[in-house]
């Protein structure tokens, strides 16, 4: 029996963020799951390798909510592949998206660098 | 759609999404060997890359929510897989469940016809039945069931113009009648309706028109028949050209002007057809003296059904309705010429509504008790069956205890285990009510077929199985499912895997096999219980039919014709009877023969007030039955005269009235003296007639009426031939003492009957001993169900006991092996399984000992069972060690022969 744990709790972490990336990224054009996975790295410097284990399972579930719409497509190279395209819905999604994250950063970094009381005096 | 395709067309590899991962790796390898890597190598990375593609592809399935669909259809087929592997398994316990299963769905069908069936009605919780307390207890009643239910026909009338509460009140009655039509003739039940009655019901004809106000008029209806859909089936075979044609009840003439499916107010009684109330008097001519039932304000003899307006409450039309009710028996008090004391009871009246969304339950009185003591026995038998595969799922799951260990060491969750284990006790569940309704379809017919034509069952058991009972039957099936998997899916949520893993580990062995011996244990007590209840119910079944009848039953033939409900004139009826009673007595072989107003053991009462000179009732009133005999009546049914004489040929219309009276006459009326009697003269009829009876003669009590009736109401005959001027209808019940073989007996009888009249029906020809087993029918149908289930139950908890000693003995044969090995002798291996057995089946008697006296003690106060039933505790309890005995021979034979060498070198 296959254990599917560890991947679940991976995705758990991410969960929100990364489905905040893959709407970012779509916003530039359609594009399939691998195109997606290059430019996430691409465009944080290499910095971020997404797992495919959590990158599938996200495009789906954004499938199935409706934000992206799928459709098999030849790409450049004249392949088959399945190319997901952002709805208007995943628009207004990611805007409140972005919007929550700009908020808990804010927040974030406001306790990061508040200096405590007791060390302040 | 694609959610469906998903879960039953996945095949590895198959699928979009696994073309899309595909896709995602070629993808990468291209770049790869774009950059200058060996394909090879691409490929190798890539793949190291992306992770396990398999179980990439399940979670992103999971993103669609399906897969506990999925997963339910795997547990399914890993189920289904389980039980092909194991056919024997699979087949007892499907054969056990299905036989529990299809006893309660059989039980539940009665029951539900019994119980639960509403009226055919439209809305009919908005029905409401009458019902009055009343103080007074003066006046005729001439009731079927529960006597507060039942008016008299100037209340109703006040009841039904007063209220404004009520959107109609109907009124209706029923009666016993012979039938005839061109065709046939036969006994039947009319039940007299008002015009309004079929409105009030929101019932529709299924062919003709229904009784209408206009044809019930006060001493004026229409002389109008509505047939009931059964009795046109099987008289008519559904002849659609019926309407129009004449039906002769108690020989008037009717017209049938339609036809309904509705089976009446009552489901005991299924009434042939429906006439107008205000036919009554026509219908039951004479039989109420000079009382007329319609006029008659004492005379208690219709029930009122009425409907509440949609806008009114319960309470209110109570409070409205009482009102009427006193009032009218206040207007009624100057009419009825009766002292104060009756005027004071008068007036202490109360009337309530009653639910009349089930009509009459009066089939409830009488059946609801046996219903439930049946009930208690299905049940009893389920729960064996659920304990017996409850046992072969524990023992099946504990030889695959290092499957289930090795499953979960890798990584199966216990949940899943556990739900693995529930799946397949609700296939089960479901194969065995399938295979319950299979039974039920099977026995059904079986039964009808034993159930005599008479029998009210035969009606209610005839329908189809409708929707309740299938619902029932499946989830029955469910329920049971999860009461005996949960024991096996709790067991493999505790395995642990290490100690399974190290040996057959038979510490925690024993630990299951107890629970094992305990379900046995308690299959056992209560095979006792049903053993012991079903001896009680067979006990008294027995008692029933030895009881002393009063008359002789052997070599005996009856059959009944009635000439006068063919709208014959009575010289005629007389001249065919005559004449009959002669073409018997020269068939070859008869020695007797005579014939008698009443059917005798039909179970109808022909009671009536008299008046017997020099006597003054004292207490309530006391209505002697009657009958009419011919001089022969006597000798035939060989009972003896005690004194005083016989009726003889000179005995006539015009000599002096005679009668003959039974031994509870003289002990009520004449204190026991029977020369007393011997002087005695009565009259017929209350209010003081001239005594103008005379008689001549005493003989024992015998139970006319039913088996089961007392013998001892007071009984009068009168002879066939001073009847004639007394009634309109003359059924005559024939009783024929031959030697000869009854089947060739009654071709004799068909002939001679047909060469007097070739029209004249014959009506139950039989022998009757066969009267006497109908009569007593539901007792037997009782007492034989009764004796299956207990059977059922023995036979299950042996194959339930059979398979955990088995099941022991294979367990412990490492054990047997050592011991013999050290030197054990054969015989004390064989005490080792013995007393094992004998713990079992030991402490399960003694607990079903209390078990099994209370639940006598409760079956005696609700199936009224007679006699010493004592023994029968210790003989079922012999009964059960000696088959359970035997059920632990081969596995104790097996143990004994264990070969020390092979045992020990199996592990």
């Amino acid at each position: 029996m296959r254990r599917k744990e560890p991947y679940q709790n991976r995705i758990e972490l991410l969960q929100g963020t990364l489905d905040m990336l893959i709407l970012q990224t779509l916003q530039w054009g359609p594009q399939h799951g691998y195109g997606i996975c290059q430019a996430l790295r691409a465009n944080s410097g290499d910095v971020l390798q997404v797992e495919t284990g959590s990158l599938y399972p996200a495009l789906h579930r954004l499938e199935r909510q409706k934000w992206v719409s799928a459709e098999w497509k030849q790409t450049d190279s004249n392949q088959r592949a399945k190319f997901y395209r952002i709805t208007s819905t995943g628009k207004k999604q990611l805007s409140s998206d972005q919007h929550r994250w700009e908020q808990m950063v804010e927040v974030i970094a406001r306790i990061m660098q508040a200096i405590p009381e007791g060390e302040g005096s | 759609m694609i959610r469906w395709k998903r879960i039953f067309h996945y095949r590895p590899g198959d699928t979009e999404l696994n073309e899309e991962l595909q896709t995602h790796l070629r993808m990468g390898i291209a770049e790869r060997v774009e950059r200058g890597e060996s394909p090879e190598k691409a490929r190798k990375a890539v793949l190291r890359e992306f992770g396990n593609l398999l179980l990439v592809e399940e979670v992103t399935r999971e993103q669609w929510g399906s897969r506990s669909l999925e997963a339910f259809g795997r547990d399914f087929r890993y189920a289904l897989r389980q039980l092909r592997r194991h056919p024997a398994f699979a087949m007892t316990a499907v054969v056990m469940l299905a036989l529990g299963i299809g006893a309660n769905t059989a039980v539940f069908t009665v029951f539900q016809q019994v119980v639960l069936q509403n009226l055919p009605a439209s809305h009919p919780h908005r029905l409401v039945l009458l019902s009055q307390d009343s103080a007074s207890h003066e006046g005729s009643w001439s009731t079927w069931g529960d006597e507060k239910l039942y008016f008299s026909y100037p209340a109703y009338v006040a009841l039904r113009d007063g209220n404004r509460t009520l959107d109609g009140l109907a009124a209706s009655a029923f009666s016993p009648v012979n039938l005839a039509t061109k065709e046939s003739a036969e006994k039947g039940i009319a039940e007299y309706v008002t015009g309004n009655y079929f409105g009030v019901l929101g019932i529709r004809p299924v062919l003709g028109r229904l009784i209408e106000p206009a044809d019930d008029r006060l001493h004026a209806g229409n002389s109008i028949a509505v047939l009931s859909d059964s009795y046109w089936q099987s008289q008519f075979g559904g002849d659609p050209s019926i309407l129009d044609r004449i039906i002769r009840i108690n020989g008037q003439t009717f017209t049938i002007v339609g036809v309904v499916r509705y089976h009446g107010l009552t489901n005991e009684y299924v009434p042939s057809l429906f006439v107008p109330i205000s036919m009554q008097n026509a219908v039951m001519a004479g039989r109420d003296g000079d009382r007329d039932r319609l006029t008659d304000p004492l005379f208690y003899w219709i029930t009122l059904i009425g409907r509440l307006k949609s806008e009114t409450t319960q309470e209110t039309a109570e409070q409205e309705l009482n009102s009427i009710w006193l009032d009218w028996h206040r207007s009624q008090i100057p009419l009825l010429h009766h002292g104060a004391k009756f005027q004071k009871e008068w007036l202490q009246t109360k009337l309530s509504l009653r639910d009349g969304s089930r009509g009459l339950r009066f089939l409830e009185n009488s059946l609801g008790d046996p219903l439930r003591v049946l009930f208690w026995m299905v049940g009893i038998v389920l729960a064996i069956a659920c304990g017996n595969v409850a046992n072969l799922l524990l023992i099946k799951a504990s030889s695959r205890r290092r499957e289930l260990a090795v499953r979960h060491a890798l990584g199966a969750g216990q949940w899943q285990l556990c739900r693995q284990a529930l799946m397949e006790g609700l296939l089960l569940g479901v194969l065995g009510s399938a295979g319950g309704l299979f039974f039920g379809t099977i026995a059904l017919p079986v039964i009808l077929g034993m159930i005599p034509q008479t029998n009210v069952l035969k009606t209610a058991l005839s329908q189809h199985l409708d929707w309740r009972v299938l619902v029932f039957a499946m989830s029955l099936g469910l329920a049971t499912s999860i009461v005996f998997s949960l024991s096996p899916a709790l067991a493999s949520m505790r395995t642990d895997p290490l100690l399974a893993l190290h040996s057959a580990s038979r510490a925690v062995m024993d630990r299951g096999s107890s629970l094992h011996g305990f379900l046995v244990a308690c299959e056992i007590a209560l095979s006792l219980v049903l053993l012991v209840s079903a001896g009680c119910v067979a006990l008294t079944l027995y008692r029933l039919r030895t009881v002393n009848l009063g008359f002789t039953t052997g070599h005996c033939v009856t059959f009944m014709v009635d000439a006068s409900a063919l709208g014959k004139q009575i010289p005629q009826v007389r001249n065919e009877y005559e004449s009959i009673d002669s073409a018997l007595r020269r068939i070859p072989g008869v020695r007797s023969v005579s014939y008698s107003a009443m059917d005798l053991l039909s179970g109808e009462e022909n009671g009536g007030d008299i008046t017997v000179q020099g006597f003054a009732e004292s207490g309530p009133p006391v209505f002697p039955d009657r009958d009419w005999i011919t001089p022969n009546f006597l000798p035939t049914l060989q009972i003896p005269l005690l004194a005083g004489r016989n009726f003889s040929a000179q005995d006539s219309e015009t000599s002096q009235k005679v009668a003959i009276v039974d031994e509870a006459f003289v002990r009520h009326y004449f204190g026991g003296n029977i020369q007393a009697a011997l002087d005695g003269q009565m009259a017929q009829g209350g209010n003081n007639p001239k005594p103008d009876i005379q008689i001549v003669g005493v003989v024992p009590s015998i139970h006319a009426i039913s088996l089961s009736h007392d013998a001892d109401g007071p009984m009068i005959y009168l002879p066939y031939a001073q009847s004639w001027n007394n009634h309109r209808s003359h059924p005559a019940s024939f009783y024929i003492r031959s030697a000869a073989n009854p089947n060739q007996l009654a071709v004799a009888i068909r002939a001679a009957v047909l060469q007097v009249d070739k029209d004249l029906p014959i009506i139950g020809l039989g022998t009757m001993q066969e009267k006497v087993d109908d009569s007593i029918f539901q007792q037997r149908l009782m007492a034989m169900l009764a004796c299956i289930m207990a059977g059922l139950a023995l036979l299950m908890s042996t194959v339930g006991l059979y398979g955990v000693l088995s099941y022991a003995v294979a367990q412990r044969t490492r054990e047997i092996g050592i011991r013999i090995a050290l030197g054990a002798s054969r015989k004390s291996v064989s005490l080792l399984i013995f007393r094992r057995l004998f713990l079992l089946v030991g402490g399960g008697l003694l607990a079903g000992v209390p078990l099994t006296w209370m639940s006598t003690r409760i079956l005696a106060s609700i199936a009224k069972l007679t006699g010493n039933t004592g023994w029968l505790f210790p003989a079922s309890g012999m009964l059960m060690l000696l088959v359970c005995g035997l059920a632990g021979l081969l596995p104790t034979r097996r143990a004994a022969s264990v070969d020390p060498t092979q045992a020990l070198r199996a592990e």
